[in-house]
């Protein structure tokens, strides 16, 4: 099974089990423009919603747990499996640096093979760069702020909300001055 | 377009001070990027991942 295949298959498996999930990470950023590749499949859910039956239904299709997960909330703090064969990484997280799920939070719909998709928005990639801002991230939010329009007053609101402001105007003015 | 790994694009370079890096060389990037329907670019990032893990396509399929 592709990468591609098997995001929408993990997407399904967490609307099946009504686990409130978002899509973050390179993939994310592929989804909005990104040049780069990645073959990670990254994943922020709602911590509550997750119970052990996800980890059975992520092996009926190839992810193989890293741990054992016979404590709910060793899964609910860290998920990790990789694929089959290929050995694809996902990971599932309760919250990352500058983004977990909760009011106020923007996420969009973005249908892949036809099926709809949970996607951070553009403005909290760029958040979730800022906040960890290696060099993969620069390149990574320069290129996701360059391939889109931003919304720049949730992408303000929500760089203030992470005090990551700093790092923000220093990325706008950057660009401005190429 | 050719798919890139992100460490393709700093290898070789010291890009600890953001002036390092490249903005023309991503920009250029972005635009070709753009040529590209996401679900074919998807396809091709697969493809890519087959590659690096197996050398070819038929040898990945082997081992799945």
């Amino acid at each position: 099974m592709d990468l591609k295949k098997l995001l929408v298959k993990t997407c399904e498996i967490f609307d099946k089990l009504r686990i409130r999930y978002v899509l973050i990470g390179g993939y994310a950023g592929i989804i909005y423009g990104s040049p780069y590749t990645t073959a990670d499949i990254d994943f922020v859910v709602i911590a509550n919603d997750v119970k052990l039956d996800l980890v059975d239904n992520l092996k009926r299709i190839g992810w193989i747990p890293t741990e054992n997960y016979s404590d709910v909330e060793e899964l609910r703090s860290f998920g990790q499996f990789y694929y089959t064969g290929t050995g694809y990484p996902l990971h599932i997280l309760p919250e990352v640096y500058g983004f977990k799920i909760e009011k106020g939070i923007k996420v969009r719909s973005i249908k892949i093979d036809g099926y709809p998709i949970k996607v951070c928005s553009l403005e909290d990639f760029i958040v979730m760069r800022l906040a960890v801002w290696g060099d993969e991230d620069k390149i990574k939010a320069i290129a996701v702020y360059k391939a889109n329009k931003m919304n720049m007053r949730y992408l303000k609101k929500r760089a203030e909300e992470e005090g990551l402001m700093k790092r923000l105007s220093w990325l706008i003015k950057k660009l401005k001055e190429e | 377009m050719r798919v890139e790994t992100i460490q393709g694009e700093v290898r070789g370079e010291v890009t600890s001070r953001f002036e390092m890096i490249n903005i023309k060389k991503i920009e250029n990037k972005v635009e070709e990027r753009k040529k590209i329907p996401l679900e074919a670019f998807l396809k091709m990032m697969s493809d890519l991942e087959e590659l690096k893990r197996y050398g070819s396509k038929k040898t990945a399929r082997k081992n799945l």
